[in-house]
């Protein structure tokens, strides 16, 4: 499923031209950028950053903005955020962050407006969802990691008694799915329960997992 | 001997069978992992805002920050804090220039004053009400002649490159895995000092961020932290987000606001899916392989015990097969 999904990706991948380096291609500074210096390798000790150990790739193809020389440059109006120069001050997208509603700012990046900052990416640290699995207990839960970027594993473990009967005459289900919403879970969505066409999601009482997003 | 065999089965068979739980006890606390101005910084603008961050998402229940400006008074300083930078600003007494505030020496004008010694005292917060506070830091630093109103300058990022890591998550009690990114950016320079300057690193380019009308990904912050005088910034993704084709961006903030160039470029990499390789365990993907190491161990207990009953046999054809062979 991975790897299917990476197909749509080559316009990405054409827009940035790369150029595959081996780790030893990085220690011999194969220089690109016009600054380049001997030390294009390794990061320093006070970095704290291991040297990694294996499949190492840099990509220094850094594509450039899209910056035209002064005299050459025709005002086209007020500066906006699409990547180009357009009051013809040297400066491409020189504009202000925008406030963000929950804290932080937007700010403008390679010509689009970033995300605001959330507060969690993903889920919030520690909070818990329930999953299904299809052998023994049918019932099973996940875990947001420390850094709140994913979720664990689906664990088995056994359903509440209020669901336990489901379980056992269902077994994986939309009727054990329904019965995790009901007992005021977060619960996978394997059933599109919510009928929005994701069997990736969560439903039911998913505030303090999500974040609040949903 | 045997009972105690036994007895140590029954309780590693029960370890086997226990419920996992317990995983929210061991999600941290929000300590402080960073400050600005940092501990020992010479030369800080007068008007460098005073914030620390946390190192997880925390509640702030009106800690207040205090504030020393050597040989002045203690100052007991409001603080907002925000969920989503996870980082406490400290509010400095007629900052804004307020026309009503009665101006506090050691803040004139809203700002540090010059060519002072401060220190800080930062508060642990606390994860929710009940959770124990994490830990605070204390910071002393000096200040420069005056404010800088100068803008920052930065490249960009130069290149990237990509690895992969498996870690033991005690919040979830299983292993987390993650593409770690080290993105290689250009020196920042900066007037007031590049050891002030906070650095954003945006992803611009994965199969999962969000689309714009027209289909292009909107960019997303994934790093934001001071300058540690380092070409290198780590970045850690889960899986989904870091596979494929993955873009970075980056650029400078001073303290005062203003913000550098460097964000037009961007440096780019492919990742291969990592291998899913569980180790010599009984544990499947995001068990606990500990426990299915353990149960391997006293299995293998059970049986070196059994074998050495048996070499210390008073069974004298047992002790006899060596030797008859």
């Amino acid at each position: 499923m991975l790897l299917g999904a990476a197909a749509p990706l080559a316009a990405a991948a054409q827009a940035c031209a790369r150029t595959d380096l081996n780790p030893g291609d990085i220690e011999t500074g194969e220089a690109r950028e016009p600054n380049s210096v001997d030390d294009a390798g390794a990061p320093e000790p006070d970095a704290q950053i291991p040297e990694p150990d294996a499949d190492v790739e840099e990509d220094a193809d850094v594509e450039d903005p899209d910056v035209v020389p002064p005299d050459e440059c025709e005002p086209t109006g007020t500066e906006t955020c699409n990547g180009i120069d357009d009051d013809c001050n040297g400066m491409v997208d020189d504009l202000p962050a925008v406030a963000c509603a929950d804290g932080g700012f937007s700010y403008c990046v390679r010509g689009a407006m970033s995300e605001c900052p959330r507060e969690c990416q993903t889920c919030m640290p520690g909070s818990e969802t329930i999953c299904f699995v299809s052998y023994c207990y049918f019932w099973g839960k996940q875990t947001c990691s420390g850094d709140g970027k994913s979720l664990s594993g689906c664990i088995e473990e056994p359903p509440p008694s209020a669901c336990k009967e489901i379980a056992i005459d269902h077994q994986k289900s939309r009727q054990l799915e329904q019965c995790c919403i009901d007992q005021g879970h977060c619960c996978k969505d394997d059933f599109d329960l919510d009928n929005d066409g994701s069997t990736r999601d969560y439903v039911g009482n998913c505030v303090e997992v999500t974040c609040g997003d949903d | 001997m045997r009972r105690r065999l036994v007895r140590l089965g029954t309780t590693l068979l029960l370890g086997w069978g226990a419920p996992i739980g317990s995983a929210h006890a061991l999600c941290g606390t929000p300590d402080v992992v960073d400050t600005l101005p940092p501990d020992g910084q010479a030369l800080v603008p007068t008007n460098t805002p005073l914030s620390a961050s946390y190192e997880l998402g925390a509640l702030h229940q009106g800690e207040s920050v205090i504030v020393t400006a050597a040989p002045g008074e203690r100052h007991e300083l409001a603080a907002s804090y925000s969920r989503a930078l996870k980082s406490l600003v400290v509010t400095l007494p007629c900052a804004g220039g307020s026309p009503d505030c009665s101006e506090d020496p050691d803040f004139p004008g809203g700002l540090l004053k010059p060519d002072t010694e401060y220190t800080v005292e930062w508060p642990g917060l606390r994860a929710d009400a009940t959770a124990r506070a994490g830990r605070g830091a204390s910071v002393s630093f000096t200040t420069s002649s005056g404010p800088d109103t100068s803008s920052p300058s930065f490249e960009g990022t130069l290149g990237v490159r990509w690895d992969f890591e498996r870690e033991f998550d005690s919040c979830s009690d299983t292993e987390s895995e993650r593409y770690v990114f080290d993105v290689k950016v250009s020196p920042p320079a900066y007037a007031g000092g590049a050891e002030l300057l906070t650095m954003h690193v945006f992803q611009t380019a994965g199969r999962l961020l969000e689309k714009d009308a027209n289909g292009n990904g909107i960019p997303e912050e994934v790093h934001r932290g001071r300058y540690q005088g380092s070409e290198w910034i780590r970045v850690r993704q889960p899986i989904a987000t870091g596979f494929g084709e993955v873009c970075f961006s980056a650029f400078a903030e001073a303290p005062n606001g203003l913000i550098s160039q460097g964000s037009e470029t961007e440096a780019c990499t492919r990742t291969e899916h990592p291998p899913f390789f569980e180790g010599c365990s009984f544990a499947g993907l995001g068990r606990r392989s500990s426990t299915g190491e353990l149960w391997l161990l006293g299995v293998a207990g059970l049986v070196f015990v059994r074998w050495r009953s048996r070499v210390a046999s008073p069974n004298p054809r047992a002790r006899s097969e060596p030797t008859a062979n």
